[in-house]
């Protein structure tokens, strides 16, 4: 069973213009690697429907970096 | 400093300025001396050169602009981000008397800047490689989406990318950016029927009235939103 983390690394780089190397990085902040807010939006729909969890575009503007976001998963997920 | 100004014709005494952001490295070499050590190490932070070389650009078109309107010089020139995230610009460490929106998609920059009045910008290239489908799961009202559902493939790309810019740019005025819920906002219906400019209330900034302006063409999509003030054009 694959771990948020890995979950997550994917769908970072199959969706958002971060490179591989970084996409498993949870001090990476979506806004300093040039990620466009649409992008976000976009993205938090994604992530709301892999995990089964309720993570909205407002969520994410609290969310310093993927590290956040990987506890927002796994404080919510079932 | 490679801006183009672009006169929209707003009221209120807003300024837009588009910004061309193709790739030109004596533009960019320019650039970069113009910007202080903090954006210098802000620009390296960015993955690709693509997005660096956007910010690259109209961080140093700002900078030009506003040492021009306020008769500064772009040493004394700092960004301060606000508590949301939104900069404000000081000279000599003091707040200065001017508002500002930045924004950029594709080959283009656009700069919006005013006096006392809040102001936000957006602009989305309409050959953009956004996921407009999932994106219209999220961004329109429940209405707005029943609104867009009805329209043909092609008219819908359009018509949502306008009104994502008008969200986007209401969403950076008032400050708050993605805090805001999108489904929340309601474009007013003659804005989707071809008006150029309509006006808006967000119970997020009460007792403030927000006008919204298209600003899109057959390149991108894009749109400005400006705190309507008494004083407004005094500024």
């Amino acid at each position: 069973m694959a771990t948020t983390e890995e979950r997550l690394h994917k769908l970072v780089h199959d969706n958002l213009d971060v490179p591989d190397t970084e996409s498993l990085n949870l001090n990476l902040n979506f806004a300093d690697a040039g990620v466009a807010s649409a992008q976000v939006v976009a993205f938090a729909k994604l992530v709301a429907d892999e995990f089964g969890i309720t993570v909205t575009p407002e969520d994410f503007a609290g969310f310093n970096n993927v590290g956040d976001l990987v506890a927002h998963i796994n404080a919510n997920a079932a | 400093m490679g801006g183009e100004w672009v006169d929209y014709g707003l009221t209120g005494g807003v300024a837009v300025y588009h910004v061309d952001v193709t790739p030109h490295p004596g533009r960019e070499a320019a650039a970069r001396a113009l910007l202080n050590e903090e954006e210098t190490e802000r620009a390296g932070r960015f993955y690709f050169a693509e997005p660096r070389r956007r910010f690259v650009l109209c961080r140093a078109a700002l900078r030009s602009l506003i040492c021009e309107r306020l008769g500064c010089d772009n040493s004394d020139l700092d960004f301060y981000p606000t508590a949301y995230g939104k900069p404000i610009a000081l000279v000599e460490d003091v707040p200065a008397d001017v508002n500002f929106s930045v924004s950029h998609s594709g080959n283009h920059g656009l700069i919006a800047i005013a006096g006392k009045a809040l102001v936000g910008v957006d602009v989305e290239d309409r050959n953009t490689r956004l996921p407009l489908e999932q994106l219209m799961d999220s961004v329109p009202s429940p209405r707005e989406r029943q609104q867009l559902a009805a329209l043909d493939s092609d008219a819908r790309k359009r018509s949502f990318l306008d009104l994502w810019t008008l969200k986007e740019a209401l969403i950076k005025a008032v400050g708050l950016g993605l805090r805001m819920p999108l489904q929340d906002i309601e474009i007013p219906d003659a804005m989707k029927s071809g008006a150029a400019s309509g006006t808006i209330a967000v119970p997020q900034a009460p007792g403030i009235r927000w006008r919204l302006t298209k600003l899109s063409g057959a390149q991108f999509a894009a749109a400005v939103a400006q705190e309507i003030r008494a004083d407004a054009g005094c500024d």
